[in-house]
C-alpha cells in the first residue's frame, strides 16, 4: 500500500538532499505562518498558467491510487473463498485477472501523472528563471552587490531546482496519499467500525511519540546546526588559508582547532540521537503494531460470533498496511518547508524595488554630466554629501581621494546603480531618472577594472555592443582596442571562444576586449573606474593605448591613483568623506598646497621607494 | 602569489615518490568503500546492520502469527484460545522490532557520524601534506566542497538509506525462504516477477545514466549560463540585453527543460513497467494457487500463506529500487572525496638538515604543473645572503612559479633549490619557513583579533612585539583607531580595513616572524597614493637587510635591485645589474621602455590631442 510510487526513479539528481537529522529545518528560516502564505502565493502566481496541468496530474494520481487498492481487494477475496471452502475456479482465475488490469491501469495513470505534472513543473521552473532575469535587469545594480549576487545565484540555480522535487513528485504523491489515507479508513469502517478502530487507533500514540521527540530534540537543533556551520566553515578556513597557515607554522594547531570544531559536532550527533531515537522509532514501530490489537480484537469478536470470518480475515489482510500511506504523507510535507523557502526567496527578488522607467521619448541634449547637490545613503550609512559637478561635453573630469572616499559611488550614481536620495544627477540636461534605463545605457558607459566577458567567442562577445556590427567594424574596434594582433594569433580568430568569464585569456586581453566592446558601443559618455590599474602589467602600454582610443572626443569621468595620469585632466575633484573638497586643474591644486598636494607628494615618493636601498640597510 | 598568470590547471605528477601513501579511499562500489571507510567502527556499523535484520525479522514474524491464524479459521479450529499466543507473540516481536530498531539506528547513527568525523580530519591532514600550490584557488573550490557537503551527503546515505536498503533486502530474503519451505513451484511463481524485473531495471538504470549524463551537462550548462547572468548583469544592462532578450540564457534554460523533459518522458515509462512487473507477482500467484489448488498440487493452506506473504516480497524490493538514486548521487560524491585522498603527497624528511646562511640557488631547475609542459626549464642563479634579486620578464615566463619553488608550493621535476646550502626537500617545514616568509598578493586574514593575525606566524610574542611590528608595517595608527585596537577582530573591522590596510596587517606580520628570506609578489594593483607610500614604507622595513627575491613590477623596485634575473618562456635568458642588462639591448631593455612608457603615460586629454593648443 505505499502510495508514494518514487520507484520511478527519476529526476531528483541534485535535489535529493542529504537528510542529517532535522535538515528540513535548515531549510525554513522563517517558518512564520506569514512568510509560508506569501511564499506559496508567488509560486501560484506561477503556476496559475499551467493549473490545468497540476489538476490533471492530481487526477490521474488519484485514480492510481484507488487501483492500488485492487490487489489487497482481490487477495482478501481469494483468501476468504479458500477458508470458506467452497472456492470456485474461475471466480479466482477473474480475481487474478482483476488484479492485473488494476496494477497495468494503476502504473500507466500514474506514469501519465508524473509526466504531466512534470511537464508543467518545469515550465513554471522555466518561467521562474526567466522572470527573475527580468526583474533583475529593472532592479537597482546597486542591489546586486557582491553578497547578494551570490545569494541571488543560489536562488535561481539550486532554490528553484529544488521546487522540482515538490512540484513534479510532490504533487502525485501527496494526492495519491491522501487519496489513499481517506478512503482505507473509510472503506475499514463500512466492514466494521470497531476492528477500524482497532487499526487506526495506533496513530495517536504514533505521533504522540514523534511529537515528544520533536519536543525534546528541538532545543537542541539550533546547536545543531550551529555546531555544523561551524564545523564546515572551520573546514572552510582551513583550506582557504592552508597557504597561509603552512607558511607561518600553524598547521598543527590550526588542524586540531578543525578537529576540535568536528568532533563537537559529532558529540552534539551523538547526544542528539540519544534523546530522538528511541521515540522515533516508536514512530514507526507503533504505525504497525496494530496488528497486537487486530488479532486478539479479532479472535475474540470471531469467537462471540459478532465478527465474521469473512470480515476478520479482510482486516488481517487489509487492515494491516492500512497506515503506511500516513507515514509517507509526513515525509512528504517534511519537503513543504523547502518549497514555502524556495518560494520566499523567489517572492524576495521579484518583489525587490525596481527603477522607475522613465520617459522612452526623452533623449539627452549633448554629452554633460552634471551632480547637483547630491546625497547618497548605502544602509543608512551616508556617503555621499551634497556633491556637485559640471563635465562638459567632451571633457576629462577626474575623481581622486583616499579608498572608501565615495569617488566610485559617484560613478555608480551617473549609471543609476542605484537612485540618489537627494539632489539631481543630469545627463545632457536631463535628469537620468526620467530617462529610460535603455537610453541611458546607451548613452553613459562603464568601464569597470573588473572585466566580464560571456563564455563565447570573442566575435559575438564585441557584437553584445553593437548586434548588427558588421566584421569590419568588429576588427576595427578590436585593432583601436590594440587587440587584433592577439586575436589573430589564435587558429579560430576572432571565433575563439573566450571561456568562462574569459579564463583562457590573460588579464591584459580580457581588458583590451572590454575595451573594443565599449568602443564599438560609442557612448558618449564614458566612466572609467579604475581601469588602468592592471591585471597584467606586461601589457600596460598596449591597454593605456586602447583607453585612449576609447576616450577621444568623449566626456570622460575617471577614477585614477596613479596620479600622473591624470595630471592633464580637465578638471580634478579631490573628493574625502564623501564631499568634494577641492577642485581644479593639477598645477592649480598642487600650488595650493592641499589634500590633492599631499596625495601627490605621496604619490611620487612612493614612486621614490626602492626596495633594494631598503636590503642594502644595516638592520 | 596566487594572481601569477601561471597559474597550474592540472596536476599530473607521476613522480613515484610523491605517488600514494596508501590512503586511497576507494575500495571499489560504494557498499565496500563504505565499509572500508569504517575502520575501527566496522563492528558498530556490523552490529547496526545485525539488529537491523534481527528487526526486519521481528517484523516478519507476526505476520506469520497471520497465516497460521487464518489457517486455524480454514479448519475452524480457531477460539479463544487462540487469543494469548498469538497476542503474546505479537506483543514480544512488537516490543523487540522497537528495542531492535532503537538499537540499529543508534548503532548506525553513531558509527555513520564517528566515521565521518574521522574521514574529515583525515583528510585534512592529508591536505595539509599535499604540495601547497594545490591549494590555489582554482581547486580549492573543490576541494572545499568534497570536505563539507560531499562528506555529508555519504554521511546522509550510510546512516539512512544504506540502514533502510539493508532492511530493504532483508525482509524479502526471510519471507522467500519460508516461501520456498512451504511450496517450491509457488516460490517460483513468486519469484519469476522479480526475475523478469531484473533486467527492466538494469535498463533503466543504464539508460537513466546515459540521459542524466546529457541531462548533468545541460544543468552544469544552464547554471553557468545563470550565474553568468547574474554576474554580467552591469554589461548585460548596459547592452540591453536583460531577460529573454539574451538568447544565450534563454536558451540554455530552455535545453535544460528539454533534456529534463526527455529525460522524464524516457524514464517514466521504464520506472513504472519495472514497478508494474514487480507487482504483476501477486496476479501470478494468485493465477498459479488457483491453478494449483484445483489440480490438487497444493493445499488450500499453501495457497493462504503465499497469498498473505506475497506483496511482503515485493513491496520491500520497490522501495529499495527508489534507493538507487540516491546510491548513484553519493557515490559520486564519495568520488570527488576520494579524489582528495589520492592527491599525493609531498615526502617531508624526518631530520633536518643542516643550513648555513640564507643564500639561495636554483640548480637547473624544471618544472611544470604538467610534466610534459615546463612553465620553467634548467633555470639556475644565486640570490646570495642580504641582497636583493629582481625577477622579470613577459607574462608567462614562469616568474611566480620561481617563489612557488623556494616556498616548496611544489616540488622540480629536475634540478634542486637550495637554501643555505640544502636542499628545500631536506627541510623539515620549521626549518624551511624558520628561513622564509612569503608576502602574498591576496592578502588572507583569519577571523580572529588582528592583533592574532599580526601574531599569527609568531604565537609567542608579546603585546609590545606585536605593536613594534605594526609600527614598522604602519599600521600601528589605523588599528588603534579601530573601536577595540590590537583586539578588534577581522569580522568587525570588515569594511573598514582598506586594501592598503590588510596588506600592512600580512606585512606586520611577516615583520615579527623576522625570516632572513623574504619572497614578494610585487602587487599589480593600484591602492591610493597615501596607502602606497605606507605599504612601500612598510615593505621597506620588512626587507631590512634580508634576502630578498621579488617577482618586481615597479620601475623602483626593479632598477634597485642587485641583481635582475629575466625569465623568458621559461627560460633564464639574462642576468645581472639595471646597468648591464641595459647595455645588452636585449629583452630586458625592450621590457624596460615598454614599462617607462606605461608609467609615463598621460590621458589623452584635448590639450595633447590637438596640437594647435599646445
Amino acid at each position: 500500500m505505499t502510495a508514494t510510487e518514487s520507484a520511478s526513479t527519476t529526476d531528483s539528481v541534485e535535489v535529493a538532499s542529504p537528510s542529517t537529522p532535522g535538515d528540513a529545518d535548515e531549510s525554513s528560516p522563517t517558518g512564520s505562518d506569514v512568510s509560508v502564505a506569501s511564499g506559496m502565493k508567488a509560486l501560484i502566481a506561477f503556476a496559475r498558467p499551467d493549473a490545468g496541468r497540476f489538476v490533471l496530474a492530481g487526477l490521474l494520481a488519484a485514480a492510481a491510487a484507488l487501483l492500488s487498492l485492487v490487489p489487497f481487494w482481490a487477495i482478501y477475496r481469494t483468501i476468504d473463498a479458500v477458508v470458506a471452502g467452497d472456492p470456485i475456479r474461475n471466480e479466482l482465475f477473474r480475481l487474478a485477472l482483476i488484479t492485473l488490469i488494476a496494477l497495468v491501469g494503476r502504473y500507466v495513470l500514474f506514469g501519465l501523472s508524473t509526466a504531466v505534472s512534470h511537464v508543467a513543473a518545469y515550465q513554471m521552473l522555466y518561467e521562474i528563471r526567466v522572470a527573475m532575469a527580468e526583474r533583475l535587469g529593472r532592479v537597482p545594480l546597486g542591489y546586486v552587490n557582491r553578497r547578494r549576487s551570490g545569494e541571488i545565484k543560489k536562488v535561481m540555480g539550486d532554490d528553484v531546482e529544488r521546487l522540482e522535487l515538490w512540484l513534479a513528485h510532490g504533487i502525485p504523491d501527496i494526492v495519491a496519499s491522501l487519496v489513499v489515507a481517506v478512503a482505507v479508513p473509510v472503506w475499514l469502517f463500512t466492514v466494521d467500525w470497531r476492528m477500524a478502530i482497532a487499526t487506526l487507533i495506533v496513530i495517536l500514540p504514533a505521533f504522540a511519540a514523534m511529537a515528544i521527540g520533536m519536543r525534546r530534540t528541538m532545543p537542541s537543533m539550533p546547536r545543531y546546526h550551529e555546531s555544523l556551520t561551524e564545523m564546515n566553515a572551520s573546514v572552510v578556513e582551513l583550506i582557504r588559508g592552508m597557504p597561509v597557515v603552512k607558511v607561518f607554522n600553524r598547521a598543527d594547531d590550526r588542524v586540531r582547532d578543525t578537529e576540535n570544531a568536528i568532533e563537537r559536532h559529532v558529540t552534539i550527533v551523538e547526544r542528539l540521537s540519544r534523546d530522538s531515537l528511541p521515540l522515533m522509532t516508536a514512530f514507526f514501530v507503533l504505525l504497525a503494531a496494530n496488528v497486537a490489537l487486530l488479532v486478539p480484537l479479532g479472535i475474540w469478536l470471531n469467537d462471540r460470533g459478532s465478527l465474521s470470518d469473512t470480515d476478520m480475515l479482510f482486516f488481517f489482510v487489509v487492515g494491516l498496511g492500512a497506515l503506511g500511506p500516513i507515514s509517507a504523507l509526513l515525509s512528504l510535507f517534511a519537503h513543504l518547508a523547502q518549497l514555502t523557502t524556495g518560494g520566499n526567496l523567489v517572492e524576495e527578488i521579484m518583489t525587490a524595488p525596481t527603477l522607475t522607467d522613465g520617459d522612452a521619448d526623452l533623449i539627452p541634449g549633448d554629452a554633460s554630466v552634471e551632480l547637483h547637490e547630491v546625497d547618497f545613503a548605502y544602509d543608512e550609512r551616508r556617503v555621499l554629501h551634497g556633491v556637485s559637478l559640471r563635465a562638459e561635453p567632451g571633457t576629462i573630469t577626474a575623481l581622486v581621494g583616499p579608498s572608501g572616499s565615495g569617488k566610485s559611488t559617484i560613478a555608480a550614481l551617473i549609471a543609476r546603480f542605484w537612485d540618489i536620495d537627494g539632489g539631481e544627477i543630469r545627463v545632457g540636461g536631463v535628469d537620468i531618472r526620467s530617462l529610460d534605463p535603455d537610453v541611458l545605457a546607451a548613452n553613459v558607459s562603464v568601464v569597470l577594472q573588473d572585466t566580464f566577458l560571456f563564455d563565447d567567442t570573442i566575435a559575438a562577445n564585441l557584437r553584445v555592443a553593437r548586434p548588427n556590427a558588421t566584421d569590419a567594424e568588429i576588427e576595427a574596434a578590436a585593432r583601436a582596442a590594440r587587440a587584433h594582433d592577439f586575436v589573430t594569433a589564435f587558429p579560430a580568430g576572432y571565433e575563439t571562444v573566450v571561456g568562462e568569464r574569459g579564463a583562457r585569456l590573460s588579464g591584459g586581453e580580457r581588458q583590451r576586449l572590454t575595451l573594443a566592446r565599449a568602443i564599438l558601443a560609442d557612448a558618449p559618455v564614458i566612466l572609467l573606474d579604475e581601469a588602468t590599474s592592471f591585471a597584467d602589467p606586461e601589457n600596460e602600454a598596449l591597454i593605456q593605448d586602447a583607453i585612449g582610443e576609447l576616450i577621444a572626443g568623449k566626456t570622460v569621468i575617471m577614477i585614477a591613483h596613479r596620479l600622473s595620469t591624470i595630471a592633464g585632466a580637465d578638471q580634478i575633484l579631490v573628493i574625502e568623506d564623501g564631499r568634494v573638497v577641492e577642485r581644479g586643474r593639477h598645477d592649480e591644486l598642487v600650488a595650493a598646497t592641499g589634500t590633492y598636494a599631499r596625495l601627490w607628494d605621496d604619490f611620487i615618493s612612493a614612486e621614490d621607494l626602492a626596495l633594494g636601498d631598503a636590503v642594502r640597510r644595516d638592520p | 602569489m596566487t594572481a601569477s598568470t601561471d597559474r597550474p590547471t592540472h596536476l599530473d605528477n607521476d613522480d613515484p615518490e610523491g605517488v600514494g601513501d596508501g590512503q586511497g579511499l576507494r575500495r571499489g562500489g560504494l557498499m565496500r568503500t563504505v565499509w572500508h571507510l569504517a575502520g575501527d567502527r566496522r563492528r558498530v556499523l556490523a552490529r547496526s546492520i545485525g539488529w537491523k535484520a534481527a528487526q526486519a525479522t521481528a517484523q516478519a514474524i507476526p505476520v506469520g502469527v497471520i497465516v497460521l491464524i487464518i489457517d486455524r479459521v480454514r479448519t475452524d479450529e480457531l477460539s479463544s484460545s487462540d487469543i494469548g499466543w498469538s497476542t503474546a507473540v505479537i506483543g514480544v516481536c512488537v516490543v523487540a522490532q522497537w528495542i531492535f530498531g532503537y538499537l540499529a539506528n543508534r548503532s548506525s547513527w553513531v558509527a555513520t557520524f564517528r566515521m565521518f568525523g574521522d574521514v574529515r580530519v583525515r583528510g585534512l591532514d592529508h591536505l595539509r601534506r599535499v604540495p601547497m600550490g594545490f591549494h590555489d584557488q582554482h581547486r580549492s573550490g573543490d576541494t572545499l566542497t568534497a570536505l563539507t557537503q560531499d562528506v555529508g551527503t555519504v554521511e546522509s546515505f550510510t546512516h539512512e538509506p544504506f540502514q533502510q536498503m539493508i532492511g530493504a533486502f532483508t525482509a524479502p530474503i526471510v519471507v522467500f525462504v519460508i516461501l520456498v519451505v512451504q511450496d517450491v513451484p509457488m516460490a517460483l511463481a513468486t519469484l519469476a516477477s522479480v526475475v523478469v524485473a531484473y533486467p527492466v531495471f538494469i535498463w533503466t538504470n543504464r539508460l537513466f545514466a546515459r540521459l542524466g549524463k546529457r541531462r548533468q551537462e545541460l544543468q552544469a550548462e544552464a547554471s553557468s549560463r545563470m550565474v553568468e547572468y547574474v554576474q554580467g548583469l552591469p554589461v548585460i544592462r548596459a547592452f540591453r540585453l536583460t531577460g529573454e532578450r539574451l538568447d544565450r540564457f534563454r536558451i540554455a534554460l530552455d535545453d535544460f527543460r528539454a533534456a529534463n523533459l526527455e529525460l522524464v518522458l524516457k524514464i517514466t515509462p521504464l520506472g513504472m513497467a519495472f514497478a508494474a512487473v514487480v507487482m504483476l507477482g501477486v496476479p501470478c500467484v494468485l493465477f498459479f494457487g488457483t491453478l494449483w489448488l484445483f489440480d490438487g498440487t497444493i493445499d488450500a493452506g499453501t495457497l493462504i500463506v503465499f497469498a498473505v506473504l506475497v506483496l511482503r516480497v515485493y513491496e520491500p524490493l520497490l522501495v529499495a529500487a527508489t534507493h538507487f538514486e540516491g546510491m548513484r548521487i553519493t557515490d559520486a560524491s564519495l568520488s570527488r572525496v576520494a579524489r582528495v585522498f589520492d592527491e599525493p603527497v609531498q615526502p617531508v624528511p624526518t631530520e633536518p638538515a643542516h643550513v648555513e646562511g640564507a643564500d639561495v640557488t636554483f640548480e637547473a631547475v624544471t618544472f611544470g604543473y604538467d610534466a610534459d609542459q615546463p612553465v620553467l626549464s634548467d633555470v639556475s642563479f644565486t640570490a646570495e645572503q642580504g641582497t636583493m634579486t629582481a625577477i622579470v620578464g613577459p607574462s608567462g615566463a614562469g616568474k611566480s612559479t620561481v617563489l612557488n619553488l623556494i616556498a616548496r608550493f611544489w616540488d622540480p621535476q629536475s634540478g634542486a633549490v637550495r637554501i643555505g646550502g640544502a636542499d628545500v626537500r631536506e627541510l623539515t617545514a620549521e626549518q624551511l619557513f624558520d628561513a622564509v616568509t612569503v608576502v602574498f598578493q591576496d592578502v588572507y586574514l583569519f577571523p580572529g583579533t588582528i592583533g592574532d593575525n599580526i601574531a599569527f606566524g609568531s604565537p609567542h610574542a608579546e603585546q609590545a612585539d606585536i605593536e613594534r611590528a605594526a609600527r614598522a608595517a604602519r599600521a600601528h595608527d589605523f588599528v588603534t583607531a579601530l573601536p577595540d585596537g590590537y583586539a578588534t577582530t577581522v569580522e568587525e573591522a570588515g569594511g573598514n580595513l582598506s586594501g592598503g590596510e590588510r596588506q600592512r596587517i600580512a606585512i606586520a606580520r611577516a615583520i615579527l616572524k623576522d625570516t632572513p628570506i623574504v619572497l614578494l609578489d610585487e602587487a599589480t594593483s593600484a591602492i591610493d597614493p597615501t596607502n602606497e607610500r605606507l605599504v612601500q614604507a612598510a615593505l621597506g622595513e620588512l626587507v631590512t637587510g634580508k634576502t630578498l627575491i621579488v617577482v618586481a613590477h615597479r620601475l623602483s623596485t626593479i632598477r634597485s635591485a642587485d641583481h635582475i634575473l629575466v625569465l623568458d618562456g621559461g627560460h633564464a635568458v639574462a642576468g645581472g645589474t639595471h646597468e648591464n642588462l641595459l647595455a645588452e639591448e636585449g629583452l630586458y631593455a625592450r621590457l624596460w621602455s615598454e614599462r617607462r612608457r606605461a608609467a609615463n603615460w598621460r590621458l589623452p586629454t584635448r590639450s595633447t590631442a590637438d596640437p594647435s593648443r599646445s
